[in-house]
């Protein structure tokens, strides 16, 4: 929310941020490959703005949103927040980071310490940021339970005595404790009821709204994508194989992969189209060893010969749409697309 | 569109406490147990006022020669006693031993014995296991480095040195040891250099983990037949109390150790920590505050039965005449003294030898039903 103009306009950009994880086997737990969890992925995200981050379950997305928060150590890439690059910047260095950059999680179960009273997860927040003094802490507790739609009774309350939506909103307080400035939302409301999603959504955007935040927002519910967020980016396999801002992408998708996860989105007033061709769900050891040339060609319903040597460059097809398909600009003819351009 | 109210939390408020009574009164031998754990407390705390001070109401040191091996509730033969010899209340509830002593008086000062070897034993094993737990489950997966392995040894051994009576060798090593230490510590140290030659190389060489370290230490120390271990450690140093409850402590922490370390596993891992550490917590904070509540139900079962073990232990201790020094009653020592009455006065090790079963027994019983509670798998089964 920031008018300085010696800021960056973008609160966070990722540049080729890599992760993979030891396979290890056998007795003696010898190393015998390497799962690439996130590999070579990039963002931006605008200030005020929501990111929306898709992709289907075991695609990296949490890996980066753990390591965007430097929750775990990244093998490679940068992470720009605000402008510098904090990849490198060790814990103590990152300390007074922290609190502009915060998490909510998905499992409103684990997320919340179960032996702390609600006022206590709040003011273990609330202490980091200076707030000790009894009274302050709790005038502040009271105001942020507030903001999320809490009644100020919950101090007393332990997690357990809330349902999923609630201690949803708690989760979200005590990321507003500290005053962040991007908040990561990593699926809050994939658990939750429908109805309770739409409450917990309509929140996010009013704290928004009200507070300037900027969300790096990761579901694989397309749904709510479309109702939140100004970006996209589509996630497959560690990677990112499509960006553009939503509207666009749902008016114009051109990976298939995104061809694939927008049929998947259920529509009531449409039939149920047929799973599209050619896209089983994707193997464990193909998780491994990634295929040759583009990795989602095994499952591509127009995987071509021509796709297992294709390197993945990214094609600009829009003034702010980008897609990791050489097909892209042949195979979409109107809408967005654009002469093909290659970076 | 937010929602039009403030919203109020939907479950009856109810704390873990009153939740935790609820179920465990269900337990009926659990319930006796923490009875008989009650009253134990309740006797022993009584027992050290009244038998203690200068004019005590029980007095366990009271020779009576005439009255010895008076049987269980034998009226005191008031004749052959001086007025201040006569027992409390007249009767010798629990009969009196070969020197006449009155064993209820005994047993009462015993049970203080009892309960604060119990309690100061498990205590410091549980301060331990909690520590030495909380750092192989936290920081179990990094590597210890040959550097910190030497520099470990060198202060170790300078120290080892100078207590045996070495001093120029003692300090040489613990000079060589800061020194390495404060280098290995400072922006010279072999850590930041970029390319550093292969003996270097070696020297930061990792050995092992943290977890390694530590959990392959409590194998060893498990390996030692822990009783042995005690008796050849109260051999060595002065009998006192003190010395058996600590040595006991140092003895019986593996246990808790393995406990919290597999706790902490778990709980690393869940989101509050990431949440926590997101925040920007201290890692002392995190471990101390946020996992270790967590932790603790498994500790507080063991350290129940632990307790139980160490009063054994205690008592048998006592019983092998290594235990508390003879003026003093404890339960295991009055066991000792009055096996070679068994036949004349069967009592002598009978009350003693009874009362030890069902404190133990209720301890026992005690802990596993807190086990049942706190462990919402086996609550599933009744």
């Amino acid at each position: 929310m920031s008018t300085d103009a010696a800021r960056p306009a973008e609160i966070l950009r990722v540049e080729g941020l890599k992760k993979s994880f030891p396979v290890r086997r056998g007795f003696l737990q010898r190393t015998t490959g390497h799962v690439r969890a996130v590999d070579g992925a990039s963002l931006a995200l605008g200030r005020g703005k929501t990111l929306g981050l898709v992709g289907e379950s075991g695609c990296g997305k949490s890996t980066l949103a753990r390591m965007i928060l430097k929750l775990l150590p990244s093998d490679g890439g940068r992470i720009l927040f605000d402008g510098s690059d904090i990849s490198d910047w060790p814990e103590a260095r990152m300390k007074p980071l922290r609190r502009r950059i915060q998490i909510v999680f998905q499992d409103p179960y684990g997320s919340l310490n179960p032996r702390m009273s609600v006022g206590q997860i709040l003011a273990e927040g609330l202490r980091t940021v200076g707030v000790r003094e009894r009274r302050a802490a709790s005038r502040e507790t009271e105001r942020l339970l507030g903001l999320v739609g809490l009644s100020a009774r919950a101090v007393e309350r332990y997690p357990h005595e809330f349902s999923g939506g609630q201690r949803q909103r708690i989760g979200i307080a005590r990321a507003l404790s500290v005053g962040p400035a991007l908040v990561i939302c990593d699926e809050p409301v994939s658990a939750l009821d429908v109805s309770i999603q739409a409450q917990i959504i309509n929140l996010l955007k009013d704290l928004q709204d009200r507070l300037g935040l900027s969300y790096l927002f990761i579901t694989h519910d397309l749904n709510v994508v479309g109702y939140l967020c100004h970006r996209v980016a589509v996630m497959y396999r560690g990677r990112i194989v499509e960006e553009a801002d939503a509207e666009e992408l749902f008016a114009n998708p051109l990976h298939p992969y995104t061809h694939t996860l927008l049929a998947a989105v259920p529509d009531i007033d449409t039939p149920r189209a047929p799973a599209p061709q050619g896209a089983p769900a994707d193997l464990p050891e193909e998780r491994a060893a990634p295929a040759e040339g583009c990795r989602f060609h095994p499952r591509c319903p127009q995987g071509e010969t021509r796709c297992r040597s294709y390197d993945e460059q990214w094609v600009r097809v829009g003034e702010d749409h980008r897609v990791r398909c050489w097909k892209a600009p042949v195979w979409d003819g109107g809408g967005g697309g654009k002469k093909p351009v290659e970076t | 569109m937010p929602p039009a109210g403030l919203e109020e939390p939907s479950a009856p408020h109810r704390t873990r406490f009153a939740e935790f009574w609820i179920l465990f009164r269900r337990n009926r031998l659990a319930l006796a147990g923490l009875a008989v754990f009650i009253g134990f407390f309740a006797v022993a705390l009584a027992g050290l006022f009244l038998t203690s001070g200068d004019r005590p109401l029980f007095d366990p040191a009271m020779v009576r020669l005439p009255e010895k091996l008076r049987p269980p509730l034998a009226a005191p033969r008031l004749d052959l006693l001086s007025p201040n010899q006569a027992p409390p209340f007249g009767v010798y509830l629990f009969g009196t031993d070969d020197l006449g002593r009155d064993v209820f008086s005994r047993m009462l000062q015993g049970a203080w014995v009892s309960l604060t070897v119990g309690f100061v034993a498990v205590g410091i094993a549980v301060l331990i296991g909690i520590f030495f737990g909380a750092i192989a489950g936290y920081y179990g997966h990094r590597p210890i480095c040959l550097e910190q392995v030497l520099i470990t040894v060198a202060l170790t051994g300078g120290g080892l040195l100078l207590a045996a009576g070495r001093p120029a060798a003692g300090t040489a090593l613990l000079v060589l040891g800061h020194a390495w230490l404060f280098f290995a510590l400072s922006p010279w140290g072999f850590r930041r250099w970029s390319a550093p030659p292969r003996p270097v190389r070696l020297l930061l060489g990792r050995v092992m983990r943290v977890d390694t370290l530590i959990m392959r230490f409590v194998d060893i120390m498990l390996c030692f037949p822990s009783f042995f271990l005690i008796l050849t450690v109260v051999a060595l140093l002065p009998a006192s109390i003190y010395t058996i409850m600590i040595v006991i402590g140092l003895t019986s922490w593996e246990g808790t150790t393995r406990f919290v370390r597999a706790e902490f596993l778990t709980l690393r891992e869940l989101d509050f920590v990431a949440a926590a550490r997101a925040l920007g917590l201290s890692d002392f904070r995190i471990i101390f505050h946020h996992i270790t509540p967590n932790a603790i139900a498994p500790v507080l079962v063991s350290a129940t039965i632990g307790i139980a073990s160490a009063i054994l232990t205690e008592a048998g201790l006592s019983f092998l005449g290594f235990g508390v020094p003879p003026p003093h009653a404890t339960w295991g020592n009055i066991l000792s003294d009055g096996k070679r009455f068994i036949f004349d006065a069967p009592w002598l090790t009978f009350i003693p030898g009874v009362t030890i079963l069902l404190v133990v027994l209720a301890f026992n019983l005690f802990g596993e039903g807190l086990r049942d509670i706190l462990n919402p798998r086996l609550r599933e089964r009744r």
